[in-house]
């Protein structure tokens, strides 16, 4: 197989690659260098990845093959090669959290969500690129260095997810996990312009995976489309014994929701918060996606939203004091493994009184009937992910200098609410600033009702190819 | 409810077994203070039965479900 071909195989959709292999047009090995192929090309340029396991790699795809030859497959995923966040647990193998305090550490368990994509028959890549303690919205990492964005490596990707996020936009891994505590999936997905789904609290079980804030923590996919998304969480979604705050509810068919429809259902857009101060170019790409969706059949709705401000600062509050009490014993013998931004943040939580962060978790139950009622009768709320596109390194670079936490919170004002709230948010690439960034848009949903979100953002990759979009190598 | 100043930041911190110093603390503060004047109109005006888990409560309640997991 020429390489040309060879790359052609890694271009393809996650549920179209499986189905590819399953039915033996290309086998897993083809697949995997085609993979590894890109990786090479694209690693010096993005530094997407953490570790590269190239020949273990291969050695999985042609088990893969040879137990299709004789006729067994593991899964849905049988064959399929995948990378995905180094917070996630897998015993035996490293798992750094993107950290120099963790650097070595070995797991000694699964995480539930990566067990189950195994348990699929994927192949594993290798390890993604993360924020520090996935503690950083940016993409810079002061120990595995910045992560660059495929659409122009001079601007981040976004974070904690940044490794996930530009390895799937340049083709390397065909979906990743990601994890969202603040925005953490739905900013690199805004940024590189791939699909992004924060699950609802609950959902997914995040046994295994590095905590940050046990309220506010979830796992979920970045992939190619809405449809990768949709069938990655039909995999990972449901009752863990090993996580009890998984709910034990049924796990819907997310697939078939992405084929439904979306004709007569009613999209809120919000009057304030999440458009004011809104750079041009995200506010015409906003509108633009209202526009398709309307011809699409849906209802646009106004809606008058709580004050989001408050949320935002009650979500500060949360995670800050809790991923402060996780890393306590490392603040106290390892202060200076931290990188310079994550130590000042982690020291945020040891600020906040205990009253404090009870009343903040004691407000999210009224703060949440209060946002249901404000979107009662309406299917989905759209707003933007970030009121401007993948900002530059070097201006986003901020370390602990004072006015550092003002840019991170700007990076994060529009996702922050929605972690509060505990509710699912899908992020899907909607256009493309004049520079050739990508813009997306989020669409929130109802508590546990990702397949509404997911079968609207599907109507729009229906009718629209920003998702297919790649940037070129530079 | 106010921002805490660096100085009283370094007494908490104190408190918390994880010292910090004054530069430090002067960061904490000019870092959380936000999320505490974000806060101030919600501090201290919650209802007595409030508990943490009504959450789960209203999000069940949304998705019409019981309330345990």
């Amino acid at each position: 197989m020429s390489r040309d071909v060879s790359h052609d195989l890694a271009l393809m959709s996650l549920t179209g690659i499986a189905q590819a292999i399953a039915e033996r047009r290309c086998s897993s090995r083809e697949v995997t260098q085609a993979c590894l192929d890109r990786i090479a090309d694209w690693q010096p340029v993005i530094n997407a990845f953490i570790a590269i396991e190239p020949d273990e790699a291969l050695a999985a795809a042609d088990a893969a093959d040879a137990a299709l030859a004789r006729g067994n497959t593991q899964g849905r995923l049988h064959g399929v090669p995948l990378a995905h966040k180094d917070m996630y647990y897998e015993a035996g193998k490293v798992a750094t959290c993107g950290s120099r305090i963790r650097r070595d550490f070995i797991a000694t368990t699964t995480a539930t969500a990566l067990r189950r994509i195994k348990d699929e028959g994927t192949v594993r890549l290798g390890t993604l690129q993360m924020a520090e303690f996935a503690l950083g919205p940016t993409g810079h990492n002061s120990h595995f260095g910045a992560v660059r964005n495929p659409w122009n490596v001079n601007h981040v990707t976004g974070g904690s997810s940044s490794g996930s996020g530009a390895a799937v936009a340049a083709r390397l891994s065909f979906a990743a996990l990601g994890s969202d505590t603040g925005g953490s999936i739905r900013g690199p997905a805004n940024f590189c312009g791939v699909t992004g789904l924060k699950t609802t609290v609950g959902r997914v079980s995040r046994a295994g995976a590095m905590p940050l804030s046990q309220s506010l923590d979830t796992v979920g996919p970045l992939a190619r489309s809405v449809e990768d998304c949709a069938l990655l969480l039909g995999l990972i979604a449901g009752h863990d014994p090993e996580d009890p705050t998984t709910t034990a509810r049924p796990v819907p068919d997310y697939l078939a929701a992405t084929r439904q429809p979306i004709a007569g259902l009613r999209i809120g857009v919000p009057q304030s918060y999440y458009v004011d101060d809104l750079d041009p170019e995200v506010a015409r790409v906003l509108e633009a996606t209202v526009a398709v969706l309307t011809g699409e059949g849906a209802r646009i709705v106004k809606v008058d939203l709580p004050d989001q401000s408050q949320l935002s600062a009650a979500c500060q509050l949360v995670l800050a004091v809790e991923a402060a009490s996780f890393h306590k014993r490392w603040l106290i013998e390892r202060p200076q493994d931290y990188g310079p931004q994550i130590l000042m943040r982690l020291q945020n939580g040891l600020a906040i009184p205990g009253v404090t962060y009870l009343e903040a978790l004691r407000w999210r139950g009224p703060a949440l009937a209060a946002h249901l009622a404000a979107v009662e009768g309406v299917d989905a709320v759209i707003a933007p992910v970030a009121p401007f596109a993948a900002p530059t390194l070097a201006e986003s670079d901020v370390g602990n200098a004072p006015g550092a936490e003002a840019v991170i919170q700007r990076l994060t004002r529009f996702t922050r609410p929605i972690n509060y709230l505990g509710l699912p948010s899908l992020s899907i690439p909607a256009g493309f600033t004049r520079q050739g960034l990508p813009v997306g848009v989020q669409l929130i949903g109802r508590p546990f009702d990702e397949a509404m979100i997911l079968r609207i953002g599907a109507g729009f990759q229906r009718t629209t190819d920003v998702h297919t979009r790649l940037p070129a190598l530079p | 409810m106010t921002r805490p100043s660096a100085k009283e930041i370094k007494a908490i911190a104190d408190v918390a077994g994880v010292p910090v110093n004054a530069e430090e603390a002067e960061r904490i503060a000019a870092s959380i203070g936000p999320a505490f004047d974000g806060f101030a109109k919600i501090a201290g005006t919650l209802p007595f039965e409030l508990e943490p888990a009504t959450f789960t409560a209203v999000q069940a309640s949304a998705a019409g479900g019981k309330a345990t997991p």
